[in-house]
């Protein structure tokens, strides 16, 4: 009996310290007493090392006034800013003027600007990955605005939380593949490897909303790539969406180490989801074989997974893509006949080529202009080499921008989707 | 020891919790920070070695029917070595678990109770141990049971969750650092499998010598199975680990994973099943302290004896000064100390009792 009766006392002693831990009073930190930041702004200052921006969410402004959720997205974040010398520190100026304490464990998006980014931003990536409260699966964005003006602008129009609406803006990449969701932790890894180069998400506030000379940080120096002739040659900040109230993340930011050296539009990031196999589908638009002033849309997807090959010749590298895509033609006219097999195979050869000449420039502009294998085709050599400082000397990183290209396309363009003739 | 049979599965459960316990420490970070891509084959070249020792080990145990080596060390060298070699073995469990224990809480220090003090959250797992060191040997074991498939669980969710995103070029350069580096100076990974100590403490509670070999074997393979898992986690799925020190590249690698849109931010329920573990551990190596002091001591209630202790592991486990001892222990220290305690001291004191044997029945034979 009495042995009963120990078991059960320090069964009930053992509970009692479950409870006393899982009740978490001694952390005394509720949620009435938290900032919940959900993006985070990092641009140079104006008269301190860095000017941080953070965008706070009010949660009574989000479920409305009533309780009910549906209120008004208008306002329902707040975003403050302080120049200073460290992300922490500017935290800690951010906690002594509000009467709560910031907390970054929701921050969905780190956003830094094109000027910060040209110098190199890897201090504050490795800071803030040492960061318990922040994720690794936020999100990295290039802002070609201040990265204040981003946040203050990123008000969603659909959605009614701020921060799902951070956590769902990357996922367009999955239909569009004209961004990619690119996340705090992704970076990190490509900055340590040695077989690739970051990249980030690269974002701007819409051309029809932004106030370039006032708010733009920086004027880009990549202009050159884009032009208006075609629907996917746009950059962020220049889509022509006639609402216009908000930011938008469309290309790519290329990186070497730490440090942007350019940025890809629409039609270069779909072509590097196509080489880095991490296209689920898109639609590319072309010019239309029997009409030269029309144009073609195709919905893509692959066939197969891209196949690469990189070896060395004449001691640069020599990279062989093979690109298998199937597509179906979304746009019809009167004079489209998708059940004709001849017409199909002409249009299959235009996109072909099509896609040849945009692969191959894409990657051209990689090793030449970028000189930073984003694509990761380190890992397609690496076992030719027996061991790390074999590698090490042979300095992948380095010789990327001697390579050359070769990329075959086989896009099989199947049928029109319900309307195969008129 | 109040236990006078282990079953099977209980067994191999009890090495086991050592293995999973030192890879919830990260000797899987640590392997890949040495190695480098070479890691994978440095696993299974230490596991082929870990079983060639193993077998000459526990074929020289076969010899002695069922005696610990305790009890193998007294025959060769009387009281005396059987105290010293039972002090030794003391000395390691001590400051393996106290190792342990100070990492686990440190990691928990940092993750979430940055505020609490590390004698707090140290004095936590020792009151459970404590607890638990008052029930009977079998009630420890058997719960030991309970909690290992749940940490094999979260080693092997750890894999699936990074398997999308897994980098098998990140296997190469083959050779890591080169051959000599690999195989020579990487055989000091047999550590890996430390677990087996505990065996030696076990023979006269398992039914025969051969069963004992037996659940060896599957206990190494099962271990390196669990490394391998881990190593490749990490060397496809997070292969900056091997330039980068983490307070625990396990909780990094958790933090960046989710299953679905819908179920994120996993690590919570990771650390709740390693805080079982790491006190299944604790109460574990208590038995196994119990069982040595028992019989250097000549005591028979190893209960009292194991209440004892347990607050000298709590001690220990205060006497490094920050995370770089605790480290530098780790990584420096445990690894070669784990090797001479594990293979060599065994080895040894089982050649020279067998020799001894064979010459005393050599004797009786020809006299």
């Amino acid at each position: 009996m009495k042995q009963v009766i120990k078991e059960y006392l320090v069964i009930f002693i053992t509970l009692c310290f479950c409870l006393i831990y899982c009740t978490g009073f001694y952390s005394q930190q509720y949620i009435d007493d938290i900032a919940l930041v959900i993006a985070m702004g990092i641009e140079e200052g104006e008269k301190n090392i860095l000017k941080l921006s953070v965008q706070i969410a009010l949660p009574s402004k989000e479920v409305g006034s009533s309780g009910e959720s549906g209120g008004s997205s208008e306002n329902s974040t707040k975003v403050l800013s302080v120049e200073c010398t460290s992300i922490d520190s500017g935290i800690n100026i951010l906690n002594t003027f509000i009467s709560k304490r910031i907390n970054l464990s929701h921050c969905k998006a780190f956003v830094f600007s094109e000027s910060i980014a040209k110098k190199g931003i890897s201090e504050y990536v490795y800071g803030l990955i040492n960061q318990s409260q922040v994720r690794p699966d936020s999100n990295i964005i290039i802002s070609k605005c201040s990265a204040e003006y981003f946040l203050k602008n990123s008000k969603p129009s659909l959605d009614e939380l701020s921060a799902k609406y951070y956590e769902t803006a990357p996922s367009s990449s999955e239909y569009t593949a004209y961004t990619e969701n690119i996340k705090l932790m992704d970076f990190f890894a490509a900055i340590n490897d040695s077989f690739r180069q970051p990249h980030a998400i690269l974002g701007s506030v819409s051309s029809n909303n932004a106030n370039s000379s006032a708010n733009s940080n920086s004027s880009s120096s990549y202009n050159q790539y884009s032009s208006n002739e075609n629907d996917s040659n746009y950059v962020a900040g220049q889509t022509p969406v006639t609402d216009g109230t908000g930011i938008e993340n469309v290309g790519l930011a290329v990186f070497v180490d730490d440090t942007l050296v350019g940025e890809l539009n629409a039609i270069e990031t779909v072509c590097h989801s196509i080489i880095s196999n991490k296209l689920q589908t898109s639609i590319i638009s072309i010019s239309d074989p029997f009409d030269t002033n029309s144009t073609i849309d195709l919905f893509v997807k692959f066939k197969n997974k891209t196949k690469r090959k990189v070896s060395i010749v004449n001691g640069s590298p020599y990279i062989e893509c093979d690109v298998s895509l199937n597509s179906r033609i979304l746009s019809m006219n009167e004079s489209s006949k998708y059940l004709d097999e001849n017409q199909l195979k002409t249009i299959s050869s235009h996109v072909n080529s099509y896609l040849e000449y945009q692969l191959e420039s894409y990657l051209y502009k990689t090793a030449k202009d970028f000189k930073s294998d984003i694509d990761n085709f380190g890992k397609n050599i690496v076992s030719e080499f027996l061991t790390i400082n074999d590698w090490e000397k042979f300095d992948w990183l380095n010789q990327y921008q001697n390579s050359f290209f070769k990329v075959s396309v086989d896009c099989k363009v199947n049928s029109g989707f319900l309307l195969l003739e008129v | 020891m109040d236990l006078k049979k282990i079953g099977s599965i209980e067994a191999i459960a009890l090495i086991l919790i050592m293995t999973l316990n030192s890879l919830i420490s990260d000797s899987a970070q640590d392997i890949i920070r040495t190695m480098g891509s070479a890691s994978i084959i440095n696993i299974i070249y230490c596991t082929i070695i870990a079983l060639i020792l193993f077998f000459i080990i526990f074929k020289l145990f076969e010899k002695f029917n069922r005696e610990d080596i305790l009890e193998i060390s007294e025959f060769f060298g009387g009281k005396i070595l059987k105290n010293i070699i039972g002090i030794l073995f003391l000395i390691y469990f001590t400051f393996i678990s106290s190792i342990i224990l100070r990492n686990f809480a440190e990691i928990l220090k940092v993750t979430y109770f940055p505020e609490t003090s590390i004698s707090t959250i140290l004095l936590c797992f020792i009151i459970v141990v404590y607890i638990a060191s008052t029930f009977k040997t079998a009630s420890i074991i058997k719960t030991n049971l309970i909690i290992i498939p749940f940490t094999i669980l979260s080693i092997v969710l750890i894999f699936l969750a990074t398997s999308g995103d897994f980098i098998y070029q990140h296997m190469f350069p083959l050779l890591g650092y080169g051959f000599e580096h690999t195989f020579f100076n990487g055989a000091s990974h047999i550590f890996a499998f430390s677990g087996l100590a505990y065996l030696y403490f076990f023979m006269p509670n398992i039914s025969s010598s051969q069963k004992a070999t037996k659940l060896g074997v599957i206990s190494i393979v099962v271990s390196s199975i669990l490394l391998l898992l881990s190593i490749v986690s990490f060397l496809f799925g997070a292969p900056y680990v091997s330039y980068t020190e983490e307070i625990s590249a396990t909780l990094f690698i958790i933090r960046s994973v989710s299953f679905g849109r819908f179920f994120e931010r996993p690590e919570s329920l990771f650390i709740l099943v390693w805080i079982l573990s790491v006190i299944s551990y604790l109460s574990v190596t208590i038995i196994v302290i119990g069982s040595i002091l028992n019989k250097t001591i000549g005591s028979s209630n190893s209960i009292t004896l194991r209440s004892f202790y347990t607050p000298i592991i709590f001690v220990c486990s205060l006497i490094p000064y920050n995370l770089s001892t605790v480290r530098f222990l780790q990584y420096n220290i445990f690894k070669y100390v784990s090797i001479i305690m594990v293979y060599i001291i065994p080895l040894i004191i089982l050649i020279l009792s067998f020799l001894k044997k064979r010459k005393l029945e050599k004797g009786v034979s020809s006299a």
